[in-house]
């Protein structure tokens, strides 16, 4: 499987693809609950996708169908083009990375690690060898012959992985792997996760419902909620440009307000926002909207530059008074009255910078139209 | 919403998904059906149907003699003494244990003593009551008593009590140590006095644990057979005892039928009673987010010292109870002639060695069989759905529940025929022990797989291990303390029980418990005080084998706990 770096240049490999993919549990009494609805998307080799999702949108059960833990109601899942709704996961070959690890805590780390390859009844020379690399891969010497409750967190969590990617699987499907890890092991597991992935060209699939993790590493980001997939793309156009309102609360956390519409232009929108007018370019529109029409706008915070009084930022800029601030290490959260409304703005933490804006104090708000967002209110 | 339809090709037949699991379903199911419902459809058949039609003669003709009708009474009389009584001190014995500062080696003790009456066959409380209360009985004569019989209800109640006590021990102190000691900080901190603590925290905490050990020790006592057999005699009938005499002595086998139908209804109820409790409540209270775990507060100064007497008096009296049974099993004739001997011993090993050797035989195998049958249904009820689970949770429990009595004269009535013709030999013994006792072994295999993450098992799937090499290689081994705790308690069920079996037994097969059941009936005292020890011996030396077998497997990791005393159902 170490294919060094060389990638096709033409279309890549599609190697994992679900279609119609729908999960329906049936309560007797209830009628039922749709847990995944019509599902589909593909993975091409060597890729590394995301599902994130809040919890109960149906991330894990999606990615439980594709392990083939959970057979699907309706819809086909394919690997590497073969149809294998009926495989068993021991015949998929897509090893899975648990959240809470699994690891056997009767079986030594040597042995956790060789499971997968004894199982396929590999000489046991074979085995020693291959589990050796993995521990030299892993950080892991030394530790062969402990068991799982004699390491600490990060280093079970690396014979998690080993013993996944021992097997040199076609896919590796992660759940939630990293939320058992405290802050600082979390980043360094994600990148550790994501070297491996780049060293050995491995396709994986990760789900979390951690926002950072989800952008992190990924070559793509598929959101879902609700059982459906609501957008899917490379993390910076998720975050972007959020195709609804779900998605732009979820990823970016963004400030919603109504926006009334003032005029239609060829390329641009104009509106009326807390009485302030803003142009907004009508590709962030996810319609085409009329005249007097009310829209929603989502206003991202970390689009909102604060200045102290009297500073000139730019045009679009108003008055507010800072009503609420919160120390968040890489950035200062404030909450900023305007109007008759407030804003969150997100401000990065500069090293040096010795700006910070007490509580009652009085700013200046810059806004960027050209980053809001436009959706039609539904209901 | 849309809902798709269901597509075709995804189902695919259980015996071709999955051969293994297919096929130990219809072994389970085949097993039940032979030694579950034939003998228990007999026996229904037996008590209401008189040549081919329905009626209730058999009911009628059993109503009408006063003499049963009493031994109903006295039953469910009897029943709820004991399970007031044994809970009781169940609960003070519990307390001493979880919730006072005594010496260590004393709660040690404590513990020790409770085992004792579990492990030892159901005569050995009556003999040595008997010994120590009965006519010349060492202690009346100790204390100058006259004019006390043990044989009647006192002395059923007294032995009953002994006998059953720890099992509500059991039961109230496992619900007692998982309670949050922070809870009792809490009601300390906000101005509650140690007792008004222990009235409003620690026992409305306790109550699931006071309920199951009451209807736990109800069951136990309706179905109790040996003790009402030595204390009670003609004075004080229960419906056990009854039905025994009446198919054993007068051969009225409709009679015996109906009999123990009367027993199979309350004994039923308390089932189904038990059922509802431990499903409904969630049973301990491990949030699994208190901090360090703190002591639990103490207990009022005046209840610590009646509780410390009320234990040192039961402890001493126990105690006293198994010296007089070692030591009657070494004299010549009990409080006649007091001389040492060995004599009893040579006759144990002599003419018992037939006896000891069928017992050993016979456990060995319902031990094995036992647990076999136990892995496989805890293990497809824990982790499969299919249609007919809790049909199948239901039956594997229901011999279990039956007073051994109903068992016994279900397996005379149901296999004395063609097609199965079992009577009198090995089979029929080692199936009403395995389909009984296995239920222990079953409830502490369930117990131990609800510890363990399902995730570990998906993660053998999904490294490509097929299913059965994931139930060798994984599950097995996380279960392997549990199925040995469950054998412990069936190897012991079956070196000492006797209210199923006693109907069984033939001049080919016969036990430990019936010879000492055999020697009280001739008033060899002395002799059954040999069996007993022997049979206490040899049950204790195979706990220890079994237990360092289990230690030698387990040393190498840290295993989930152990599933704890709750399985213990007497």
């Amino acid at each position: 499987m170490m294919k060094s770096q060389k990638r096709d240049t033409d279309k890549p490999k599609v190697l994992l693809e679900l279609r119609n993919v729908s999960k329906i549990y049936r309560i007797p009494k209830n009628g039922s609950i749709v847990a995944v609805e019509s599902a589909s998307f593909v993975v091409h080799e060597g890729e590394f996708v995301t599902l994130i999702g809040p919890s109960g949108c149906g991330k894990s059960t999606t990615l439980r169908i594709i392990g083939g833990f959970i057979k699907p109601t309706a819809g086909e899942v394919y690997i590497e083009g073969k149809l294998v709704n009926d495989l068993g996961p021991e015949e998929r070959n897509i090893p899975m990375v648990f959240q809470n690890y699994a690891l056997f805590p009767h079986l030594t780390v040597f042995e956790n690690i060789a499971y997968g390859l004894k199982a396929r009844r590999l000489p046991s020379d074979a085995v020693a060898h291959d589990v050796a690399m993995m521990c030299q891969m892993l950080n892991l010497v030394g530790t062969e012959s402990r068991f799982p409750s004699e390491l600490s967190d990060g280093q079970q969590q690396r014979v998690a992985l080993a013993r996944a990617l021992v097997l040199k699987p076609k896919i590796l499907l992660f759940d939630e792997p990293l939320s058992n890890l405290d802050a600082r092991l979390r980043i360094q597991t994600r990148a550790e996760i994501k070297r491996m992935q780049q060293i050995l060209n491995i396709t994986a699939l990760y789900v979390t419902h951690d926002q950072a993790e989800a952008l992190g590493s990924p070559d793509r980001v598929i959101v879902m909620n609700n059982g459906q997939i609501i957008q899917e793309g490379n993390p910076r156009e998720v975050y972007d440009r959020p195709r609804t309102p779900f998605v732009a609360d979820f990823i970016s956390n963004a400030n919603f307000y109504d926006a009334y519409v003032l005029s239609v232009g060829e390329r641009d929108v104009l509106i009326s926002v807390q009485e302030l007018e803003f142009s907004v370019p009508l590709a962030n529109c996810d319609h085409i909207p009329a005249r007097d029409d009310v829209l929603l706008v989502a206003i991202n915070p970390i689009t909102i530059a604060l200045a102290p009084l009297g500073t000139s930022l730019g045009q679009m800029q108003c008055e507010g008074e800072i009503e609420h601030s919160l120390f968040g290490g890489h950035s200062l959260q404030y909450t900023v009255r305007f109007g008759s409304t407030t804003i969150r703005v997100v401000h990065p933490n500069i090293q040096g910078s010795e700006v910070q804006y007490s509580v009652g104090s009085m700013v200046s708000l810059t806004f960027n139209p050209t980053s809001f967002r436009l959706y039609e209110v539904k209901g | 919403m849309r809902i798709p339809a269901l597509p075709k090709s995804t189902k695919r037949s259980l015996i071709k998904s999955d051969p293994v699991l297919y096929s130990a379903m219809v072994a389970v199911w085949l097993s039940f059906a032979v030694f579950i419902f034939l003998p228990l459809l007999s026996l229904l058949w037996t008590t209401f149907f008189v040549n081919g039609t329905f009626s209730f003669a058999n009911i009628k003709k059993v109503w009408s003699a006063k003499y049963n009708v009493r031994a109903l009474y006295g039953s469910l009389i009897l029943a709820t003494a004991v399970s007031v009584s044994g809970t009781l001190l169940g609960y003070i014995f519990a307390l001493a244990v979880t919730r006072t500062t005594l010496p260590k080696p004393l709660k040690v003790l404590l513990g020790a003593v409770t085992i004792l009456p579990l492990i030892s066959p159901p005569f050995t409380s009556s003999i040595s009551l008997t010994l120590a209360l009965g006519p010349n009985g060492m202690l009346l004569k100790a204390l100058g008593i006259k004019n006390f019989s043990i044989y009647g209800f006192i002395g059923i109640w007294i032995s009953e009590t002994l006998t059953y006590f720890p099992v509500a021990f059991m039961v109230i102190s496992a619900i007692l140590n998982t309670m949050a000691a922070t809870l009792d900080d809490a009601a300390l901190s906000l101005g509650a006095s140690r007792w008004r603590m222990l009235r409003t925290v620690t026992i409305p905490l306790s109550l699931p644990g006071i309920g199951n050990s009451i209807l736990l020790l109800f069951g136990a006592s309706l179905a109790d057979f040996a003790t009402p057999l030595i204390l009670g005699g003609h004075t004080f009938p229960v419906l056990p005892t009854e039905a025994y005499l009446l198919i054993t002595g007068m051969f009225d086998l409709k009679g015996g039928a109906a009999l123990s139908f009367l027993l199979l209804v309350p004994a039923l109820v308390v089932f189904f009673l038990q059922r509802q409790l431990l499903g409904t409540k969630s049973f301990v209270s491990v949030t699994g987010k208190n901090g360090a775990r703190t002591e639990f507060a103490q207990l009022p100064k005046t209840l610590v010292v009646a509780i410390s007497a009320i234990c040192t008096i039961m402890v001493v009296f126990i105690i006293y109870l198994y010296a007089i049974i070692l030591w009657g099993s070494f004299v010549k004739v009990w409080s006649v002639n007091n001389t040492f001997t060995f004599e009893h011993y040579r006759y144990v090993f002599k003419h018992g060695r037939k006896a000891i050797g069928d017992t050993l035989l016979i456990a060995f195998l319902s031990t094995v069989i036992g647990s076999v049958l136990a892995v496989v249904i805890g293990y497809i009820t824990q982790r499969k759905t299919f249609i007919g689970k809790r049909f199948m949770e239901f039956s594997s429990m229901l011999n279990y529940a039956l007073p051994g009595t109903v068992v016994g004269i279900a397996y005379i009535i149901g296999f004395n025929r063609k097609p199965i013709l079992l009577t009198g030999t090995l089979t029929i013994l080692v199936a009403a022990y395995v389909f009984r006792y296995y239920a222990t072994g079953i409830r502490s295999v369930v117990a131990s797989l609800e510890q363990i993450d399902p995730a570990l098992e998906e993660a053998s799937l999904s490294l490509g291990a097929g299913t059965l090499r994931t139930f060798t290689h994984v599950t097995i081994p996380l279960i392997i303390p549990a199925v040995f705790a469950g054998m412990r308690y069936l190897f012991i069920h079956c070196m000492t029980a006797i209210s199923a079996t006693i109907f069984l037994v033939s001049v080919r097969w016969t036990l430990l418990t019936t010879r000492i059941l055999e020697s009280m009936t001739e008033l060899q005292f002395s002799q059954a005080s040999a069996f007993s020890i022997v049979l206490i011996v040899i049950v204790f030396a195979a706990d220890a084998i079994m237990h360092r077998a289990l230690g030698m497997i387990t040393a190498n990791f840290h295993r989930p706990q152990e599933a704890s005393y709750e399985i213990i159902g007497a």
